[in-house]
């Protein structure tokens, strides 16, 4: 059984419990989750040492850079956008209002880096209420084609994921949040991978999968850059890693 | 539109933890030496970093270098479910690894908790509060574990039992909020936060008191994403 994978096979019927018992099967449940935590941040880095584990499948290789660059290059304007996007949300709950958020667009310069950090929308004044994650997953890449999500939504597979007592999302080194990323995979070896997090009000975030693909959707499309982006409200902070192989 | 958005748990990439656990208990208690060694060290190393800094979390001590409780507690731990896998008392079809590693290293800090207790009269349990612990902590470690995954698939809010409201304010109770911390989380009256706790407690419960396949009435606000 994987660490990420609570089991809820059990079909037996649990007998009435105190609010008590509750509270505490509750906090329970929260230190099994930072235990899990703990232990995905350390899984990632150790399967490098281990030949069993298809980590190559998340390092950048020189010789597959040049079909990744592609999707790079896309992404890098798709960061731009958010760039864009992060300044001008505009709504109320899911769809936002206008943010006066500053900006900035990190660009990825360093082709050996992985992940490829696109654009960081920088953290809001007031501390975060919740953070999810939304990582976009792509399983395999014909050659020549890189079906972005627009025109292939089904070539995609989406995880999200809310970590409300984990770390803050702008301390989260690169590292930790693709392999936080990388263990909730939904493919057994993605190609690509786009994470998307969100740190702001918990009633801000996106309740489902369906939601959580179009705020993806809507973040990522670089085709309506001049079209005004309502993606998030605008206490939600958001942060994009991309990540090839 | 998004089918593949559609899934219950997504399977994890690491599934040399997994296999290696399954090799472990294939093995039996008299396995040949060798290779089981090979999985214990492959085993602990790759959870052993996540367990310690979780026990020094829980402790509120230092995790790097780690400090004697905490490796007390490690030591205990690791040795508890050594036995238990040897004994073949851990189910992968019942509880996820890391949820069974938390059941143990839990029992273990009640131990350690109440041998410090009897040992010392002022230090009157010093982390967390043992008697309310105690009061869910089933016998069997297996069982604790599938019931802590229970809880947790249900705040997942994958199978669209409890609404996204009541997932937050039993999220807010797991982590020990007041109505009025919960309060200001949420953006609503402290009064509004305390009725959502106790509404949200009562469907808790209502959940686990019946099988997982039976069938169940969709809350209002439920996520409907489900296969």
């Amino acid at each position: 059984m994987s660490p990420e994978s609570p089991k809820p096979q059990s079909t037996q019927s649990e007998p009435h419990m105190s609010d008590d018992t509750l509270a505490n099967l509750l906090r329970m449940a929260r230190e099994a989750e930072d235990l899990e935590r703990q232990i995905a941040g350390d899984i990632a880095p150790a399967d490098r040492a281990h030949p069993g584990v298809d980590r190559s499948a998340i390092r950048p290789r020189a010789h597959r850079r040049l079909v990744g660059a592609g999707v790079v290059a896309c992404l890098l304007g798709l960061g731009v956008l958010v760039t864009i996007v992060g300044s001008n949300f505009s709504g109320h709950a899911v769809l936002g209002r206008k943010s006066t958020s500053p900006t900035k667009s990190i660009p990825s310069t360093n082709a050996e880096a992985t992940p490829t950090q696109v654009a960081t929308h920088t953290p809001i004044a007031s501390p975060p209420a919740s953070t999810m994650f939304i990582a976009l997953y792509r399983a395999d890449t014909s050659p020549g084609e890189e079906p972005d999500l627009e025109s292939c939504p089904k070539c995609w597979c989406l995880a999200r994921w809310t970590s409300d007592q984990g770390p803050r999302l702008a301390s989260l080194t690169d590292d930790e949040l693709i392999s936080s990323s990388i263990s909730r995979a939904c493919v057994p070896s993605p190609s690509q991978m786009v994470v998307i997090g969100l740190t702001g009000p918990a009633e801000s975030m996106p309740t489902s999968d369906d939601q959580a693909f179009e705020v993806a959707m809507c973040l990522l499309d670089g085709d309506r850059p001049s079209e005004s982006p309502s993606c998030l409200a605008s206490s939600v902070d958001v942060r994009l890693e991309t990540w090839n192989r | 539109m998004i089918e593949q958005a559609r899934f219950a748990m997504p399977p994890h990439p690491t599934h040399h933890i997994d296999d290696l656990v399954r090799q472990l208990i294939r093995a039996g208690p008299n396995p040949p030496a060798p290779p089981v060694d090979d999985i214990h060290t492959n085993l602990h190393r790759a959870l052993s970093p996540g367990l310690t800094r979780h026990l020094a979390k829980a402790l509120k001590e230092p995790a790097d270098p780690p400090s004697d409780r905490v490796q007390e507690l490690a030591q205990r731990t690791w040795i508890a479910f050594w036995q238990s896998l040897r004994d073949g008392k851990y189910d992968p079809a019942k509880a996820s690894l890391s949820t069974y590693l938390y059941a143990i290293s839990h029992t273990m800090r009640l131990r350690l908790a109440r041998e410090e207790g009897r040992q010392s009269r002022n230090a009157s349990t010093p982390d967390f509060d043992l008697r309310a612990e105690s009061s869910a902590e089933p016998t069997d470690l297996l069982d604790l574990a599938a019931r802590i995954d229970r809880v947790r698939s249900l705040l997942s809010g994958q199978h669209g039992d409890l609404s996204p409201e009541e997932r937050a304010a039993l999220r807010g109770i797991g982590e020990e909020q007041t109505d009025r911390e919960l309060a200001r989380r949420l953006g609503i009256s402290p009064s509004t936060a305390h009725a959502r706790k106790k509404t949200a407690l009562q469907r808790l419960a209502d959940l686990l008191s019946r099988p997982i396949g039976e069938p169940r009435r969709a809350p209002p606000g439920a996520e409907t994403n489900n296969p």
